[in-house]
């Protein structure tokens, strides 16, 4: 594991040594996946999402600010390019998490695998930007203040729209069957 | 703020740790005397501990390699990216497919045995080919030329498939090596600069 911090690998890579963007990658790539992944809803789609943002940072790493979290930087460009991706979908690709994995059996209970795929489908029934607050903070760990960074918005706009997006998806999974205990 | 914003951001307070002293007493309060609120404080606290549960995925079996390999060849600060001459003769070389303008193709052609062979723009038809079973894939997202490669078929008689958009002129060079990785990279053809290079390999190697 290296313990040296995105700044220095930043330094180093700059410095020639492409050995040190590979730490970044190693370091960093399955979080911009599972980002893409959430984003997207398609593992392929997400795969060659992560394969951008790590080519556009490698290309852009002369113009990091270091002022700046490293990893805000990357999960914009993360964010950016699942967009990208889902603004170029042709319009019968919304249709495909319209799947049944997400309601319950026969008891109405879900068991976890059913609940994880009724919440896959219930973050793509959000709008782009609900998703994006919900997929920082659940699958990114970003707190408020990181969220503003990367989404360039105020404070108190990513957690009216995150408090919101929450609401939805409450909604969302109670419409499917995932009624309150 | 009306009462349901601030109840709202309470609650996702608590949910998000940071909720202070004096708002954990008020929340305690609306607690008590509205059952609604305790709905609420249900169905959000556990909507987001179902988000929080989700499994993380593992990346891709070679979506790491195919980053690292897929990476410019230039240093990021440089900017510029360098003359490249080859060290070795390419097997195949597909040139000149892409003479400016806005050009999406698709072709797929077979490694030649022995010689290097060199197409003329009238003999770029190829075989069109949905890749849909791409094995390996690199990812070419340059200013002036975008899309994909991929390597297709058996590992012994591999395909490259490009799918590639370009505003200049372009190359596609590839080398079978004897480990079986097949190099790949994208040359600008006014410069001869290697824009990107990559290794796209089916199976394991030798």
């Amino acid at each position: 594991m290296n313990d040296e911090s995105d700044g220095a690998l930043v330094r180093r890579t700059c410095s020639g040594e492409p050995r040190a963007f590979e730490a970044l990658v190693r370091r960093h790539e399955k979080t911009v996946f599972n980002a893409a992944l959430r984003m997207l809803h398609d593992r392929e789609e997400a795969r060659d999402v992560s394969q951008t943002v790590f080519l556009k940072v490698y290309e852009h790493l002369g113009e990091y600010d270091p002022s700046h979290k490293f990893y805000s930087w990357i999960y914009r460009i993360a964010l950016n390019e699942s967009i990208k991706s889902l603004q170029r979908r042709k319009p019968t690709a919304a249709l495909d998490f319209e799947t049944p994995d997400g309601t319950p059996g026969p008891e109405g209970v879900f068991d976890q695998r059913q609940l994880s795929d009724g919440m896959a489908a219930a973050i793509m029934s959000l709008r782009t930007e609900y998703r994006a607050v919900i997929v920082l903070r659940h699958f990114m760990d970003c707190s408020y203040e990181d969220m503003a960074a990367i989404l360039e918005l105020p404070e108190k706009t990513v957690k009216s729209r995150l408090f919101s997006a929450r609401q939805l998806l409450r909604t969302a999974m109670e419409t499917r069957g995932w009624a309150s205990e | 703020m009306t009462g349901q914003d601030t109840t709202l951001e309470l609650i996702n307070a608590e949910i998000d740790g940071v909720l202070t002293g004096p708002q954990r007493a008020e929340l305690n309060r609306l607690l008590l005397a509205d059952p609604s609120v305790r709905a609420l404080r249900e169905g959000l606290t556990r909507t987001c501990r179902a988000l929080d549960e989700m499994p993380r995925e593992e990346i891709p079996a070679g979506l790491h390699e195919a980053i690292v390999t897929g990476l410019p060849v230039a240093a990021p600060r440089s900017h510029g990216l360098g003359r490249t001459s080859f060290t070795s003769r390419p097997l195949l070389r597909y040139a000149a497919a892409f003479a400016g303008g806005l050009l999406v193709s698709a072709l797929a052609f077979q490694f030649g045995k022995l010689d290097s062979t060199e197409f003329g723009a009238g003999q770029l038809s190829g075989t069109i080919a949905a890749a849909t079973h791409a094995e390996a894939r690199m990812v070419v997202n340059l200013d002036q030329v975008r899309g994909s490669i991929m390597l297709t078929g058996a590992a012994e008689a591999p395909q490259v498939v490009t799918s590639l958009e370009s505003t200049r002129p372009v190359s596609i060079v590839t080398q079978l090596h004897e480990d079986g990785r097949v190099e790949v990279q994208v040359v600008d053809d006014a410069t001869a600069t290697v824009l990107q290079r990559g290794n796209l390999r089916i199976g394991p190697g030798r």
